[in-house]
């Protein structure tokens, strides 16, 4: 085993010893993600990902960091160190486990805490443990709300606080969490669900220390970090230098309807450096669609890990060839306390898709065309007609995937920070809660027209079958297409009490009243396409109208695909009409509907 | 009972393990898989062997055949009949798909999207009818269905789970006006919620269906018209074996059972040795596999997936990860070295195969570090290319990292361990078994060689390794029960379940699994039915199986119940709720016994219990570099009651068992190793 001193270069360990440790310590989060995802409550969580885990040395350099939401972990080390200060380094012991719902401090919406455990060995502090997960809900002035202005109607704020002390459950907590939630059993199940998980990353980190000892470990940590930073580099190299800009807008905060909101992003590739810098977009907005400063850090980080592969070391290492840049005040980096619940669901999406898109002249083979940017779903606080208690469920939906240089896109995806994300079945959601699913089926002609299309769009219809209030949270693009290929015809869509008079077409709406009996729809984009749609191989269209995926008309007028009365190719007038679309030379930005 | 056999068949060898219950003794062949005529190459494996078909009591067989005829598409030309609505299930499926990407390929639907068809029709969760079945148009899309070429139906409708009734009325129809066509419906394929894995799982029963059934009648009748005049069993998923006629109603069930035998083999040894708690260790060429014992049974799960695509029907569960012996190290492009999941397989194989293998892998790390013998691999019957395992090593690795090759060598070995220790943590501590109340049985060429490090890092106490590892999975599948797994998804608070209600969820299975065994003709003294219940806490997704006893004969009160539960829960999780439980799921496994192979004793050592080492070799120790004298042992010369310490070796024609300074050796009367801490 080597030895270790004190100065940097003696206490570099040699490459065997690094290898096992590496090995050791790089799954500890993932420990952290399995056990959570096995114990918790609510859909949002053991369906929908809704958390996420990393793991810190003393000085919180993250080393390992978990495979559920990567926004949800990927700036946890922010919130992590203001929990620590806030509380005290030395009033930390060994089974503590702090806890905060305040947005102030952990940098996203009020539910989405941070669980903390400071991991001791020999009484030494050795790293931290830590979680970050929807909790459920603390009792915001709705389930879920769009309308709010403030973070204090957001739910309770439980400042820095103990959970565990010393191992000990802080009972009075639970009791106070309890009274200040609709759904106290789920919430306090939740709280203890996520003190039992982090324990798991605290004991990988302590038999790594145990068998090969504290110094190795402290090296091994530093040797993890340098490693990740010099693999994100030398991916970051290949990349063409410059600055690459982008727009793109929300369509209003959801308090001032019908006002845009601009934003604005700039990917600078600098030899082995990446900045993202959001200046150019709007101040922070007065509904609660701001993106705390945590949030923007994470979705940067998010974007770099794409950029350079998720087979890079993960974790701080990689981060350290990363700048984030964002005006003080604005949307990006709003001073707190704003309202930001729903922060992670459109302006760190649209940031996401912001830099993928922005990056596209600058590795035309790895960007795809866009998808639509937007993370739909279906939210309802329902009362169940035979339990009598309230029933909460978000069931997230899917949207195409743009084609890309070589390749179709894939059709109904949940957004790409969701990945992991499984959809419910109708089986299982019929079960647990007050709904009925009627529909969830492609939608012809969604995926924009392309050489290598783009994926359809879903639609999926639920009736309610008790009452309460739902709300809708749509704010996408219509994507657009690459190199010649179109767009794709349509955005997100929410339409709810569809086919009666009341029947209401909605962006971003909280508080909508739901009867047993009434309907919702959720209409999702199909993805851009690339390259022109006449250069497409035939008989893909033939399969694309054999399937429902293109309709007759749509691989006539798009693709110049031509079928006679029989349903039979007619050659000679798709060779004609090929070369008449040819000619056109369809303009892609006028395709953009 | 004569001489029983049981032959697996996978992608490259067909197996064939014979038992001479006379005498105890177990033989081995192998031909070569013939993928277009698998029971071409049974046949060759047969005519390679000491079996005599005539005086076999029973013919065991796991086939690879329905999975293979799903991945080719070689199966009958499938369609598929849904809930109105549902016809994209198939492709939509979950809608999930890997993080940080920009581009992803969906796995294909199992049937292209026009051959998926809606019926209209509406059952709630509770089996309330909001639709009834259009009969006309059931009859209309099979029709067209039927004008495509389609061959199989898969009908899989929402809540047929629990509520049969629809789909059974869509499979009168079909079986009414197209006999010819084959039909699976869900509910007869599984009886768990969540439609697109169920539909998943139908699809491939319907696809396989045909195929299977003329394979095993043609495997059936050549065998009986070899005088074969004992039972055929098809090998099971789940660790179990059935007729050969309920594998070709239920072929789905005969999925990915190769895997399962190691794992029975290691509940048969549980059993015989007493020793309810044991984890299995198979360590191959390309893989490491865990399995977990308790009480003396397998842990099972009701899915698992299989080359992306879900199957809900039970399974021994198993962790597996790529650190087999061909487990490939290499440096990375900043200079660290990592391990995997590249493997080079069995071919070309590690450099010391010396079959144009140049990428050193945990095989050359474990011969190089002097842990193998390069002379005495398969007995003998493949030389190990030293130097060159040595020269890979220092290329590859040693010079980049500017080590040494002993430094390098140990330290790829000891990455791929502790890769497998957290494969262990995995389905133990992280499933609330505690690692300290378990034995690890290690088998598979390289299971012995990493077992005892492996236990050290998990703290278990003792590791068994049987006789003759290498051979021991295909053993396992002699040790085969008649299994059939039957449950019933029904979710409701278990504070409102009375004690009959329980009974009663429970009756049913038992009557129906009672009835499968007599169908099977298994005889009632050789019957059982194990009993579990699925709980979790109110809110919880994931559940916690708790086994509730042999047949109906246990007390089924819901406090009792609780406690299980909660014991579970805390064991698992270190913690409790005072919150409601709910019961999501009854399980009922019927096992039929088949006769067991005889336990052949090994002689008693005669001189003392001390074993003498046959040489002794220089091995370099881990994390040192430094070289050590190891004691060799020949298996074939040790003898029942012989004692030895470590640093050990013992070598034997399948496998090596490293045994470390701080262990003894017993070698027990049915000549097991058994490795205790000194």
């Amino acid at each position: 085993m080597a030895e270790a001193s004190n100065t940097k270069d003696e206490r570099k360990l040699d490459p065997v010893t690094f290898a096992v440790l590496r090995s050791g310590l790089t799954s500890s989060a993932a420990d952290i993600h399995w056990v959570f995802k096995r114990i918790c409550t609510l859909p949002i969580l053991y369906e929908g990902n809704d958390y996420g885990a990393a793991v810190y040395d003393s000085r919180l350099n993250c080393f390992s960091s978990s495979a559920a939401a990567p926004l949800f972990s990927g700036a946890l080390d922010d919130c992590v160190r203001a929990l620590v200060e806030e509380i005290g380094v030395d009033s930390l012991s060994p089974g503590d486990v702090l806890f905060t719902s305040d947005p102030g401090l952990h940098g996203c919406h009020t539910p989405d805490a941070p669980f903390v455990e400071p991991i001791f060995h020999d009484g030494e502090l050795v790293g931290y443990a830590a979680l970050r997960c929807h909790v459920g809900d603390l009792g915001a002035i709705n389930f879920y709300p769009t309308t709010s202005t403030s973070s204090y109607q957001e739910g309770l704020m439980v400042p820095p606080i103990k959970v565990y002390r010393e191992g000990e459950l802080n009972e009075d907590l639970i009791r106070l969490v309890r009274a200040n939630s609709r759904m106290p059993m789920e919430t306090a199940g939740n709280l203890m669900a996520a003190a039992a998980a982090v324990h798991a990353g605290r004991d990988r980190v302590l038999r790594v220390i145990r068998e090969y000892g504290l110094d190795a470990y402290v090296s091994a940590v530093e040797g993890m970090l340098d490693h990740g930073e010099t693999v994100a580099r030398q991916r970051l190299a290949d990349i063409p230098d410059g600055a690459y800009r982008i727009e793109d807008s929300i369509s209003d905060d959801g308090v001032n309807i019908g006002e845009p909101i601009k934003l604005a992003c700039t990917v600078t590739i600098d030899g082995s450096t990446m900045t993202v810098d959001t200046t150019g977009s709007a101040e922070q907005v007065e509904g609660p669609y701001n993106c705390p400063f945590g949030s923007t850090l994470a979705a940067a980080r998010y974007s770099l890990t794409k950029l350079i592969g998720a087979d890079a070391p993960s974790g701080g290492g990689q981060y350290r060839a990363l700048e984030v840049v964002a005006p003080r005040g604005s949307i990006y980096n709003p001073i707190i306390p704003p309202a930001a619940s729903w922060n992670s669901y459109l302006a760190t999406v649209r940031l996401c898709a912001m830099i993928s898109n922005a990056l596209a002249p600058a590795l035309p083979d790895r960007v795809p065309a866009p998808h639509a940017a937007d993370y739909p779903m279906l939210l309802a606080m329902l009362e169940d007609p035979k339990t009598r208690r309230p029933s909460f469920f978000a069931m997230d939906t899917g949207t195409g995937l743009g084609g890309i240089k070589g390749a179709d896109g894939a059709s109904a995806l949940v957004n790409e920070i969701g990945a992991g994300v499984e959809i419910t079945p109708a089986e299982v959601l019929e079960v647990r809660h007050p709904v009925l699913r009627h529909r969830l089926e492609l939608v012809t002609d969604s995926g924009g027209a392309g050489e290598f299309r783009g994926g359809l769009g879903a639609v999926m219809e639920y009736e309610f079958l008790g009452n309460g209030i739902g709300m809708s949270t749509s704010d996408g693009i219509a994507p657009w297409g690459l190199a010649g290929g179109l767009g794709a015809p349509g955005r997100d869509e929410v339409i709810v009490y569809p086919g009666t008079d009341k029947e209401l077409r909605l962006g971003k709406a909280s508080d909508i009243p739901l009867s047993a009996g009434d309907r919702q729809i959720l209409i999702t984009a199909g993805g851009g396409g690339y390259g022109p749609p006449w250069r497409r191989d035939v008989e893909k269209v033939i399969w694309d109208v054999k399937n429902g995926y293109v309709s007759r008309h749509a691989a006539e007028t798009l693709y110049g695909v031509v079928f006679d009365a029989d349903g039979e190719l007619d050659r000679e007038a798709t060779e004609a009409k090929r070369s008449d679309l040819e000619g056109a030379a369809l303009d892609p930005v006028a395709a953009q509907v | 009972m004569g001489q029983l056999a049981a032959c697996d068949v996978g992608g490259t060898f067909t197996d064939l393990v014979v038992l001479d219950d006379t005498t105890g003794s177990v033989s081995f062949a192998k031909s070569p898989t013939v993928p277009e005529r698998p029971a071409d190459g049974v046949r060759n494996a047969i005519a390679k062997s000491s079996l005599s078909v005539s005086e076999a009591a029973a013919f065991l067989h796991g086939t690879t055949l329905g999975i293979n005829t799903v991945l080719e598409g070689k199966g009958a030309k499938p369609g598929l009949l849904t809930t109105k609505g549902f016809r994209d299930i198939l492709e939509i499926a979950r809608m999930r798909w890997p993080k940080f990407l920009m581009h992803y390929a969906k796995p294909a639907a199992l049937v292209p999207r026009y051959l998926c068809k809606e019926v209209t029709e509406r059952l709630t969760a509770g089996g309330e009818e909001l639709q009834p079945v259009d009969d006309d148009e059931v009859r209309r899309v099979v029709t067209e269905l039927v004008s495509e070429g389609v061959e199989a139906i898969a009908v899989c409708l929402l809540h047929a789970y629990a509520h049969p009734q629809h789909e059974t009325q869509v499979g009168e129809i079909i079986g009414a006006e197209f006999p010819d066509i084959a039909v699976t419906l869900s509910h007869e394929a599984s009886r768990e919620y969540r439609e697109y894995e169920r539909a998943v799982t139908t699809v491939i029963d319907a696809t396989i269906k045909k195929r299977m059934s003329e394979y095993i009648d043609e495997l059936d009748g050549w065998l009986r018209q070899e005088n074969f005049a004992g039972g055929l069993f098809i090998s099971r998923c789940d660790g179990g074996v059935m007729s050969a006629e309920a594998a070709q109603r239920r072929p789905v069930r005969t999925l990915i059972s190769g895997p399962a035998s190691g794992v029975m083999g290691c509940v048969q040894m549980s059993r015989w040795l007493e020793l309810p708690n044991v984890i299995g260790i198979d360590m191959g060429g390309t893989s490491f596999e865990a399995s977990v014992i308790t009480g003396g049974e397998a842990v099972t799960t009701p899915s698992t997936e299989i080359h992306g695509y879900p199957l809900l029907v039970p399974v021994v569960e198993l962790a597996t990860i790529g650190a087999g012996g061909g487990s490939i190290a290499w440096i990375d492009s900043a200079g660290a070295m990592e391990i995997g999941p590249q493997s080079a397989g069995a071919d070309p194989g590690p450099i010391c195969y010396g079959r144009g293998g140049t990428e050193p892998t945990v095989t050359d790390a474990a011969l190089v570090s002097g842990l193998l013998d390069p002379g005495r691999f398969l007995g003998g019957d493949m030389r190990l290319d030293h130097e060159a395992a040595r020269r890979g090593i220092e290329e590859k690795i040693a010079n980049p990292l500017g080590v040494s090759v002993a430094e390098a060598a140990t330290g790829i070995f000891e990455v791929a361990e502790v890769k497998m220790a957290a494969t262990l943590e995995e389905v133990t501590v992280k499933k609330g078994f505690d690692p300290r109340q378990f034995t690890i049985l290690a088998y598979g060429g390289g299971g012995p060689l990493v077992a005892c490090s492996l236990a050290d890092r998990l703290s278990a106490p003792t590791v068994l390794v049987p006789p003759s590892p290498g051979t021991f999975s295909a053993w396992g599948a002699l040790t085969l029960d008649v299994v059939h797994d039957f449950a019933a998804t029904a979710v409701a608070p278990l504070d409102d379940l009375e004690h009959d209600e329980l009974r009663n969820a429970f009756a049913r299975l038992c009557e129906e699994a009672d009835n499968e065994l007599a169908r099977e003709a298994v005889p009632r003294d050789r019957r059982s039915l194990l009993l579990s219940i699925d709980m979790r806490y109110d809110g919880q997704e994931h559940v916690l199986s708790v086994v509730v006893g042999d047949g109906l004969g246990g007390e089924l009160d819901s406090l009792r119940l609780r406690q299980m539960f909660d014991e579970r829960h805390n064991a698992a999780y270190g913690y409790t709720t005072a919150d409601p439980i709910e019961v999501t799921a009854y399980r009922v496994r019927a096992v039929g016994a088949l006769g067991k192979p005889r336990r052949s004793e090994l002689e008693a050592a005669d001189h003392g219990d001390e074993a003498t080492p046959s040489a002794r070799r220089r091995v370099t120790d881990f994390r040192g570099g430094d070289l050590r004298d190891y004691a060799i042992y020949d298996r074939a010369l040790l003898k029942a009651g012989h004692r030895f310490t470590g640093p050990a070796i013992v070598e034997e024609a399948t496998s090596t068992t490293v045994v470390p300074e701080a262990r003894e050796v017993v070698v027990d009367r049915f000549g097991n190793l058994l490795i205790t801490a000194r």
